[in-house]
């Protein structure tokens, strides 16, 4: 098993929440002390150094418009991550690829990461939440379409090394010819995120690997049996190798079950602050029609993200949307996690949220590192291969 | 209402590769008038059409994507709407008609009338939207692509007693509007409900235009009526109290009353060189 420290970088020195509508898309950056955020990300930047100091590796994100993540411009983090850490792989996941304009500069930052990095970047693509299709002005219909025609774009762009060759379909280049190329080759491990079971196909088909966040025990196992099916129909009936599934979890690991709680409930933050008005949520186009009507129902459940909000600790370790406890406790949750939803290669660990000092999340990092990742190394002991 | 002893009759017409489901209503010996729904939908623009339809061979299509009938790939803008509606009328063997559209159907007709003015007698443009005047940091219209409903009904109806999908919860109307929603977002989404070079195209419309305003439209900026008006070659606005931005829903009768005034009346001279000397 692999295991990525990753944390939103949030700000959380915000108003009384009832004193504004929503955390993303409107909520005026007047509220954002720069004094404040810049000490911030000195600590996020640290902890993802110190991740890498007890031997994790580090996961990054972009959000936009939003206090919940001060990351608009993911590469930006990863570039310095790619001198500020030695041995960790660095993920990114992901690049919002059905919202950026230009996939083309998306394929030479990520190329430039890679080299400053020495080939320890992995790159994720995302559809991008739909708060963000505001934000970037992206027409929620045909978003999927989008999405793989830039990651086509971008493997294309990373491959091709015998001069220009050209692209005319959604996105228009005469000449693609990107300096550098990855250090990595052909190129860096792709991932996608998993988030029903209708996107999983060309995931799987493609063999990439994906992650799925907080979705559970039963939506876990259905997306991830998904990817398997998918996985062994585009690969004459073999087995998916279970590094190409990962699982995106709040974890906090502590000396004490108390101070395991206080952990939980200090990333709790994450779905506590979400706060957004149903209509940023589904807007048109980003919903099919058919599941706005049968929103909240089974058909089209409330995300477990979104019920996560105010719920006590045994709520959140009983849906396994967190693993949180002493080490043995944190070591028996992601065990019985991984024989549910029939095995799983990467844990992606939110490992800090909202206010948590430093030395919260550090010594959660610390004790993970030394008393738990070493005693899931049976559940998973293949060295990473370019999807 | 007038109109309700109208024959009416639907069909699928092939037309551009696309197959559009076409209400007719009306004798055939009348003036042949496209009618081209809002964004609420062919339904609710109905009542409206059947009473066009004691004057007028009233052809009225659904808009991909509205009504229940699909988008069709491809078709993504309103001016890929207005060719598809050209083709529609060649499908008909229809040379000359009069063309009445509301919101976005008036957005598609005026596309239609700058593409070939000279097919038109006469343009009545219902709240139209597709045109922006205001600046780069004025919203060209009232968000109302992401909006609580709520929010959404109050920018569009005078009195939200007439929303038409107020208090509907049943699944198909829920659903109806969602696609509805999710076609007027895909058509109209960037840059939002306007085509910037239609602005420039309006001094091709040559037909004589009536322009149609709810008093209370709170989609549309300050003084575009006027502007949309200042930039047709002939047009009048009209000004429909107690209605929003689809006085043909909320005030049928009045909308009613001047729009076949105006399509059976002087609107249908003959061409001619214009007072103004702008005619083509």
């Amino acid at each position: 098993m692999k295991t990525w420290y990753f944390s939103e970088c949030p700000y959380p020195a915000l108003p009384d929440a009832s004193t504004y509508d929503s955390i993303r898309v409107s909520l005026p950056s007047r509220n954002y002390d720069p004094a404040v955020g810049a000490k911030l990300y000195d600590m996020y930047l640290d902890l993802w150094q110190q991740a890498d100091e007890v031997g994790l590796n580090v996961m990054t994100n972009e959000h936009h418009a939003t206090a919940t993540c001060l990351v608009p411009a993911v590469p930006v983090i990863a570039g310095i991550l790619a001198r500020t850490t030695r041995q960790a792989r660095i993920l990114i996941l992901g690049n919002p690829i059905a919202n950026r304009r230009d996939p083309l500069r998306v394929a030479e930052e990520m190329a430039l990461i890679d080299n400053l990095s020495k080939g320890r970047l992995e790159v994720g693509f995302v559809r991008g939440v739909p708060f963000e299709v505001l934000p970037a002005n992206s027409r929620p219909t045909g978003m999927h379409d989008r999405m793989w025609e830039a990651h086509d774009l971008i493997l294309r762009a990373w491959e091709t090394h015998d001069g220009p060759f050209s692209w005319e379909g959604g996105w228009h280049h005469r000449y693609v010819n990107i300096w550098p190329r990855p250090y990595q080759q052909p190129r860096p491990p792709v991932w996608v995120t998993g988030t029903s079971p209708s996107s999983v196909a060309p995931i799987a088909s493609r063999g990439h690997t994906m992650a799925c966040f907080v979705t559970g025990f039963d939506a876990t196992r259905v997306l991830f049996d998904e990817y398997r099916r998918h996985f062994a129909l585009a690969n004459d009936g073999a087995a998916c190798p279970p590094d190409r599934l990962a699982y995106g979890v709040q974890v906090y690991v502590a000396d004490s079950e108390e101070k395991a709680r206080q952990g939980a409930m200090a990333l709790r933050w994450y779905f506590d602050a979400n706060k957004v008005p149903p209509y940023l949520a589904t807007p048109p186009g980003y919903t099919a029609p058919s599941r706005m009507a049968t929103t909240g129902t089974s058909t089209a459940p409330i995300p477990q993200a979104r019920q996560a909000k105010g719920q006590p600790f045994e709520w959140l370790t009983g849906k396994g949307v967190l693993f949180a406890g002493t080490p043995d406790q944190v070591v028996s949750q992601i065990r019985a996690f991984y024989n549910s939803v029939g095995g799983f290669g990467h844990v992606l660990m939110m490992g800090h949220a909202g206010a948590m000092t430093y030395d919260q999340a550090a010594r959660s990092l610390d004790l993970y590192a030394k008393d738990v990742a070493p005693r899931l190394d049976d559940l998973m002991t293949a060295s990473p291969a370019p999807s | 209402m007038k109109g309700a002893g109208v024959p009416t009759d639907r069909r699928a017409v092939a037309a551009w590769n696309a197959s559009v489901a076409v209400e007719e209503l009306g004798g055939g010996s009348h003036p042949v008038a496209l009618l081209l729904h809002s964004e609420e939908g062919p339904d609710h623009d109905q009542p409206f059409a059947r009473a066009i339809a004691e004057t007028h061979r009233v052809l009225l299509p659904s808009h991909p994507g509205f009504g229940g009938q699909p988008r069709v790939p491809r078709i993504d803008r309103p001016v890929d709407l207005a060719y598809l509606y050209l083709a529609l009328l060649d499908a008909y063997a229809v040379d000359a008609c009069v063309l009445v559209g509301a919101s976005l159907g008036a957005w598609i007709a005026l596309e239609m009338a700058a593409m070939e003015p000279r097919r038109f007698s006469a343009l009545v443009a219902i709240g139209p939207i597709g045109l922006k005047f205001n600046g780069r940091t004025d919203l060209s219209f009232a968000e109302v692509l992401v909006g609580s409903q709520d929010a959404i009904s109050q920018l569009l109806y005078s009195d939200t007693a007439h929303d038409v999908w107020r208090d509907r919860k049943e699944t198909d109307d829920v659903i109806r509007r969602a696609e509805q929603r999710e076609s007027l977002l895909h058509y109209g989404w960037e840059p939002y409900l306007h085509n910037p070079r239609l602005r420039h195209l309006l001094a091709r419309v040559a037909m004589p235009a009536l322009l149609v305003a709810g008093a209370d439209d709170g989609l549309v900026p300050d003084g575009y009526y006027a502007a949309v008006a200042g930039a047709l070659p002939d047009a009048r606005v009209v000004s429909i109290p107690d209605a929003g931005h689809f006085p043909q829903i909320e005030q049928p009768a009045r909308t009613v009353s001047h729009v076949v005034q105006f399509i059976s009346g002087g609107a249908n001279r003959p061409l001619s060189l214009s007072a103004k000397g702008r005619r083509p």
